[in-house]
């Protein structure tokens, strides 16, 4: 901006409208949720919405990074459902158990993800199938956890993370934690790696920058979140269930990629993601303000990540046009 | 003794020897050229001091001590920098993020100091004279060759005692390749080393001090540039007489208008071409690199969606795919055979009947008959050298993958046959056999558009050249005007005034 | 061609066969009494419908993409081919026809999204797997019913001489699949466009087109598969086909055809479905708990993969 060149909001808007997709799409849903019932779109129910989401938000900036490096994490789902069995089952009502049992669980997901992206550059094999079995693993490990669903997990744990400060969810405060830890990163030699790495693998390379420590690094991360998740998850659900994570895997990169996060790797970032997850964890209520049946609800979602990638693979191709030209 | 000493390099790649007891001798505040055909080994001569080759034996002596160079960050600790052939601009970072990719400045925090960053660039970008360039953009919104000046500026910022500039003109704009001889200029006033390949003598005599020419992976000469004597220059690279090397041209041009190209726009790269193609003659295309050349043929051939008319044997056609331009008969050996015309991993005999799947096919599979008759008759005819057809195109030399991609045209049967740079990266002796095959293209009635980035070869195999500037046909030489002066001339702009040069660009 | 020079060629492939037979002889040797004719025909028709999803799933990996929508085109064809029958054989002779083409409508629902939008098939077909979910859910209120026609029932079930019915019609099928994807034209094509777009539109191939068709053919076999499987089970169940979806991946995975396009055989994949059911074969057998059944299956997959996929990369 120093360059002396006034900000341009038409120019602005030209060169980012694909990257305010999702924003526009969560303004314009709780624009109609409010004009639809707007006795419902209280302070709580934001709270409430906020904590049910918190989850998803954590799994997602996960795997964003992933993304980012060009590649996929299947085993996030996996990593949920061990680190909630293990949590709920295992947790006794001292802070320095859950505390230790927070750590051992946080471990798990770190190494499961560093072991991922290892393995992943060291035999060039697909990132899809090595997490898919290693997902696999996951779920066998949270089954040997917990056989059914369950658990008794400590009152003060539950309290503790769903605490509310006046109206202002525990959540929320670390979603805005994590974004603004976010934008540190991405100003790091780490975030940076990661975008390079994702953005041409080879270039990086020539530059000097490691892709066996990136990926180990973003899939590491990938893991560690998935374990909050499952963490919080715990918390948010009093509960824990060895099958929980499964459907964070597909919902995850969704959200990631509604956010605007290439497949493609080295585009996007997590702000963009939690605004993702935001969105494909209020469309059911949405569904049910607009009386429509909830039996429409993954449809909706659907054509939604279609619509929000479309948007941006028309962009891009747009831009290809533009940059060939000058 | 000179500051850097290559001594009795040798370096092969599986059987072949690519270069073989290489000395290259340079001193400080020297510009030195590289001078040598395709595959004469000068790249890889480079890469071994830039540490991307290990050699297989020689000695590298910098300022007078023995260096170990095994890597590219061995290079780089002994002040060597390299701006790379193949871009290594990373699209998603910024322009400044690029220029100093690994070493951005950083705070207590370990965040990164932007404003430093800011700094630093602004600081370079003065240093270099660069003004045209945002540093806070998105290295993927740049030009090719605002692309290439970050690739300089960020071997730049290193601060090398030795500059390795590889083909780094190709991909610049006139008025910077100007500005990046200034630069090594500079750089060699400054004391330091500045080694140069490119493929443009002017370029080379303008810029450069010392010459090291070099053939067939061989030392073949030293010389001043100061001094040149060009046909001294060229028997040197070429190591023989010019006869022999290019065919006997014999006309084999007849009257008939077979292709006519009218208006013919795309972008901002093709401004209306206007062109006219006869039977049995060579149409050759000359120019700078990036005025359009590249996007004609592609045109021709379907690649891109143009404006403008095609007219073949009088009938106005439509070429909006490669498929509607191969069954008007036009048929395209393209410019990069490893990206755009082989499948490497798959065999010759794949990749010949790849396009011709359907013609030699029973209605619902191959007729291994036909295919394999097909690909035998392909490879006698261009004397493909391999062990038998099923033979990976990735174990091919160069030379005979090009055949292979020919071969895979030959038997598209076509009548037009458009021809981009057919001779990059091959030896000499199938260079050879390759004019030879152009001319009996030819002779046998075929139009060819020969497209070259070579003069000699546009002056020795073509009967006209069309010499193109900023999208359009700047001139059309034939006969007396057909000089390697006028392409020139031509190619940087200048109206070429000869009665003889038949058109202008309007 | 010598011996030696047929096995490295064809190393995955035969890999993949080894580990199968491992599996095989795992069971018979672990539980003596399990290879008997019953249980070997129960493998085998698990092994068909698993077999059926994965040629499409083999074709849309072959171009460098991927069908996670098999499920839900699965699931709709099976309660498709309930509902137009009404459990009635007569009707058999339109309903199929029909159910297979709105399997291959679907597939040109995915093939049009990812060859001409250029949205990335993992992402298109994730979307358009709960699409159809929610088109099937919604539709029917959230309870489609419907039982399939006798014939079908019988056909699915039963066998010719100690072989299974359904084995033949996926060997029958396969036999052409096999001549589709290895002999003709088009499968070059497919393989050609794996490997690399730019050479394959500079050949004159229609990249789009044959792009978008490997998703009809993929559609096409979902639903192939679904209404076979209709008559397989007494009652249909939404989430049916869920299984298939990551299954069908593995198998062709495991078939050594590579997850980036363009290379593998189809008999490799056939090796892959073996390689799964003689798994889940083995870990039931062996009377695994859950747990240790998906620990086991992810280990193997692993491996599997790993060792199939060696050859490749050596090149």
């Amino acid at each position: 901006m120093k360059t002396g060149k006034r900000f341009n909001l038409k120019d602005f808007l030209k060169e980012n409208w694909i990257a305010l997709i999702p924003y526009v799409m969560f303004v314009i849903m709780f624009a109609v949720m409010g004009v639809l019932n707007s006795s419902t779109l209280t302070l709580r129910y934001i709270a409430n919405k906020m904590d049910a989401a918190f989850s998803l938000i954590l799994c997602a900036a996960g795997q964003t990074l992933v993304l980012l490096t060009g590649g996929f994490d299947l085993s996030v789902g996996g990593v949920i459902c061990m680190t909630n069995s293990l949590s709920a089952s295992r947790m006794q009502d001292n802070l320095g158990s859950m505390l230790l049992w927070a750590l051992i669980c946080l471990m798990i997901g770190l190494g499961i993800g560093i072991f991922n992206g290892y393995v992943i550059e060291k035999t060039k094999l697909q990132p899809f199938i090595v997490t898919l079995a290693v997902q696999y693993i996951c779920y066998g490990a949270a089954l040997l956890i917990l056989k059914v669903d369950g658990g008794l997990v400590p009152a003060s744990y539950i309290s503790g993370l769903l605490h509310r400060f006046g109206p202002i969810p525990l959540s929320m405060i670390l979603t805005v934690v994590l974004i603004l830890a976010w934008l540190f990163f991405k100003n790091t030699k780490p975030g940076f790696s990661i975008y390079a790495v994702g953005s041409n693998e080879n270039a990086a390379r020539l530059n000097g920058i490691s892709i066996l420590r990136t990926k180990m690094l973003a899939y590491g991360l990938s893991g560690a979140f998935a374990a909050l998740a499952g963490l919080f998850r715990t918390a948010q659900v009093a509960s824990g269930s060895p099958t929980a994570g499964a459907d964070f895997v597909m919902i995850s990169i969704s959200s990631a990629v509604i956010g605007g996060t290439a497949l493609t790797g080295g585009s996007g970032g997590m702000i963009g993601t939690v605004v993702g997850a935001l969105v494909l964890r209020t469309i059911s209520d949405l569904l049910v303000f607009m009386k429509v049946s909830s039996y429409w609800s993954s449809l909706v979602q659907g054509v939604l990540l279609i619509l929000a990638v479309a948007a941006s693979a028309y962009g891009s191709m747009l831009k290809r046009r533009g940059g060939a030209a000058s | 003794m000179a500051d850097l000493e290559m001594n009795q390099i040798t370096k092969s790649f599986g059987e072949v020897t690519v270069l073989k007891d290489v000395t290259l001798h340079c001193n400080r505040g020297e510009v030195h050229a590289l001078l040598g055909e395709n595959g004469a080994g000068k790249s890889t001569l480079l890469k071994v001091l830039s540490g991307a080759h290990l050699p297989d034996a020689g000695e590298i002596k910098l300022f007078g001590k023995k260096a170990e160079i095994r890597n590219p960050n061995d290079a780089m600790r002994y002040g060597i920098g390299t701006v790379y052939q193949e871009l290594s601009v990373i699209p998603e970072l910024t322009v400044s993020e690029n220029i100093f990719v690994g070493r951005i400045p950083k705070r207590k925090t370990g965040m990164f100091d932007r404003k430093k960053l800011e700094e630093d660039t602004r600081k370079l970008f003065e240093e270099y004279g660069i003004d045209d360039i945002d540093p806070n953009a998105k290295a993927r919104s740049l030009s090719l060759s605002q692309k290439q000046i970050v690739e300089i500026l960020k071997t730049l910022a290193k601060n090398p005692e030795i500059i390795i500039l590889d083909e780094a003109t190709s991909a610049l704009t006139d008025d910077r390749v100007v500005w990046l001889l200034g630069v090594a200029r500079k750089l060699a006033d400054q004391g330091r080393i500045v080694l140069f390949i490119s493929h443009r003598m002017a370029e080379i005599q303008y810029g450069c001090d010392m010459i090291t020419i070099l053939r067939n992976g061989e030392n073949s000469g030293e010389v001043s540039a100061k001094e040149i004597d060009m046909d001294d220059v060229i028997s040197k690279m070429l190591g023989r007489k010019m006869a022999g090397y290019f065919p006997e041209i014999t006309s084999y041009k007849t009257d008939d208008l077979v292709m006519q190209v009218r208006n013919l726009t795309y972008l901002h790269v093709l401004n209306g071409v206007d062109l006219d193609v006869y039977r049995g003659e060579v149409l050759g295309i000359g120019g700078l690199a990036g005025q359009g050349q590249a996007e004609l043929l592609q045109a021709l051939y379907g690649v891109l969606k143009t404006k403008g008319e095609v007219r073949l044997k009088g009938k106005s056609i439509r070429l909006h795919s490669v498929k509607s331009a191969i069954r008007n008969g036009i048929a395209l050996i393209p410019e990069e055979r490893a990206i755009q015309g082989l499948i490497l991993r798959d065999s010759i005999r794949y990749n010949i009947s790849l396009p011709i799947l359907n013609k030699i096919s029973n209605p619902m599979w191959v007729s291994q008959k036909k295919e394999y008759a097909v690909v035998d008759k392909y490879m006698k005819e261009l004397q493909i050298k391999a062990d038998s057809r099923e033979m990976a195109a990735i174990n091919l030399s160069g030379g005979n993958q090009q055949k292979v991609v020919m071969a895979k045209i030959l038997a598209m049967e076509p009548e037009v046959f458009l021809m981009h740079d057919i001779t990059r990266g091959v030896d000499i002796g199938t260079k050879k056999e390759m004019f030879h095959m152009v001319r009996e293209f030819a002779k046998e009635g075929h139009p060819v558009i020969f497209f070259s980035t070579d003069v000699e070869e546009l002056v020795n195999v073509c009967d006209r050249v069309a010499v193109m500037y900023d999208g359009k046909i700047q001139a059309d030489l034939q006969d007396q005007a057909l000089t390697r002066e006028n392409i020139i001339k031509a190619a940087i702009g200048n109206s070429v005034d000869d009665e003889t040069a038949v058109k202008e660009g309007a | 061609m010598n011996a030696r020079a047929m096995f490295k060629k064809n190393f995955s492939v035969i890999m993949t066969f080894l580990i199968a037979i491992a599996l095989f002889a795992v069971i018979s040797v672990m539980r003596p009494g399990y290879a008997n004719v019953n249980n070997i025909r129960v493998l085998c028709i698990t092994a068909s419908f698993l077999g059926l999803t994965a040629m499409g799933q083999m074709a849309a990996i072959l171009t460098g993409g991927m069908d996670l929508s098999i499920p839900w085109m699965f699931t709709i064809a099976a309660f498709l081919t309930a509902s137009l029958t009404k459990g009635e054989d007569g009707r058999l002779f339109y309903a199929i026809p029909v159910v297979l083409l709105v399997g291959v409508l679907m597939g040109a629902f995915n093939g049009f999204g990812i060859a001409y939008v250029g949205i990335a098939p993992v992402i298109m077909t994730m979307a358009s797997n709960i699409i159809f979910q929610g088109l099937l859910v919604g539709l029917t209120g959230g309870t489609p019913g419907g039982t399939a026609p006798k014939a079908l029932k019988s056909f699915a079930n039963g066998s010719v001489g100690p072989v299974s019915a359904a084995l033949i019609f996926w060997i029958i099928v396969s036999a052409v699949f096999y001549i589709l994807i290895a002999r003709s034209p088009y499968g070059r094509k497919l393989y050609a466009i794996g490997n690399s777009d730019t050479v394959a539109i500079f050949s004159g191939i229609n990249v789009k087109l044959t792009r978008a068709s490997a998703y009809m053919i993929c559609g096409f076999f979902a639903a192939l598969a679904g209404i076979l499987y209709s008559g397989r089970v007494s009652q249909l169940y939404l989430g049916m086909g869920d299984p298939y979806q990551m299954d069908s991946v593995s198998a062709v995975a495991i078939g050594g055809v590579s997850l980036l396009g363009g290379s593998g055989s189809y008999i490799g994949v056939i090796g892959g479905v073996f390689v799964l059911v003689m798994l889940n074969g083995v870990l039931t057998a062996l009377g695994f708990e859950q747990s240790v059944q998906k620990i086991v299956f992810g280990v193997v997959l692993f491996l599997a993969v790993l060792l199939s996929s060696r050859r490749q990369k050596s090149r």
